[in-house]
């Protein structure tokens, strides 16, 4: 087939099983609110190949949408592609009813993590006490899970180079 | 509940009989059966907390598209450097946005051509549609579209029955439709407004449910 010789082999794509769950969950979404016969519940199939092409499609996108964040971080003399600058790359690739619904996400997402924050200082607060009362050299415990705790952390946080 | 002994209290726990309430205690003849109670509703209550966390937080980790997989793809481009936690986020979410729109404009060619099954040719429709598809122009491109989409845009005469119901769905010209608002209301300026031929109902603002 023609088109998929123009896709980007550069890179893995998007799992087909969730690309067809987007696709699938929004026809039947369609289906249900526009027809009030028969077709209502009945499934839109998606062919394979047409499947397909949405997967390179969203590759493309996200490809497309990085390009312009970086462009936009660039010039903005950082180094680190930041939630302002995909929210702007959004704005300039034409897609700015995208924006209230990428802050709602980027405010969940804060929340999630600040959440997250609070129980891992619990459990450290814990894991100290619990130290502290076990005999033996509590130090090297100490230690080492702070340490561990420090690498996951900069996991978690994503920071990549 | 189980009538059983309860072991001397866990390091930390309160001891039972500090537990029970003034009132209770001349007349209750298991100090230990109380305790268990209160502690079994001060679990449920904790649990309850949880849950009501977790669901709220859901809707936000509930992301359809794998963050890893989106940041690979992001890393695959060599210009890009260093990504800060919360772009793989968005990036997710707008992916699985850009998707949906596709699929939205898809569909109504697939439903202007009477068909079921929603084909490449679909999107490529979709795409030659509109300014904001340009970019993916070459990854679907125009010989994919089957003689169905090279026919003359239907004008519409009154009268002649029109696809699915009263809607028809104009080529949107360069004018991004908006996700999330009901459908009645998806349909942006028509390029041939002018046309008093066109047999096109506007946004019916009465139906937003």
């Amino acid at each position: 087939m023609a088109g998929r010789a123009h896709a980007d082999a550069g890179s893995e794509g998007l799992p087909q099983a969730n690309v067809k769950r987007v696709v699938k969950e929004k026809l039947a979404e369609l289906a249900h609110e526009h027809f009030d016969d028969d077709r209502k519940e009945k499934d839109v199939l998606v062919n394979k190949d047409a499947l397909l092409a949405f997967s390179e499609s969203a590759k493309i996108f996200i490809h497309f949408l990085s390009a312009t964040a970086n462009e936009i971080c660039r010039e903005s003399k950082r180094q680190t592609i930041n939630a302002d600058d995909v929210l702007k790359a959004v704005e300039e690739l034409d897609f700015p009813e995208f924006c209230e619904p990428l802050k709602a996400a980027l405010a969940g997402f804060r929340k999630e993590n600040d959440a997250k924050k609070q129980d891992s200082k619990r459990k450290e607060v814990a894991r100290k006490r619990k130290a502290g009362d076990s005999n033996g050299t509590d130090g090297d415990i100490h230690v080492n899970g702070r340490l561990d705790e420090a690498v996951t952390m900069a996991e978690d946080e994503g920071f990549t180079d | 509940m189980a009538a059983h002994q309860m072991p001397t209290p866990a390091p930390g726990m309160p001891h039972p009989s500090a537990v029970i309430p003034p009132q209770y205690a001349h007349s209750q003849p298991q100090p230990q059966l109380h305790y268990q109670h209160l502690q079994k509703q001060q679990l449920q209550t904790f649990w309850q907390q949880q849950m009501q966390e977790i669901e709220q937080v859901n809707e936000f980790r509930n992301h359809q598209l794998p963050l890893a997989r989106i940041k690979k793809i992001m890393k695959s481009d060599e210009d890009v450097k260093m990504i800060a936690a919360e772009a793989p986020v968005l990036f997710a979410k707008a992916c699985e946005m850009f998707i949906l729109e596709l699929t939205l404009r898809s569909w109504i060619h697939t439903e202007e051509n009477k068909r079921r099954t929603l084909q490449r040719n679909d999107i490529a429709g979709a795409i030659t549609r509109g300014d904001i598809f340009d970019f993916l122009v070459d990854i679907v491109p125009r010989d994919e579209l089957k003689d169905e989409d090279l026919a003359v845009p239907w004008t519409g005469v009154p009268g002649e029955p029109v696809p699915y119901g009263n809607m028809y769905y104009p080529p949107v010209a360069g004018q991004p439709m908006h996700h999330g608002m009901p459908p009645e209301m998806m349909v942006g300026q028509p390029a041939l407004a002018q046309n008093p031929q066109m047999m096109y109902q506007p946004p019916q603002q009465g139906n937003m449910q």
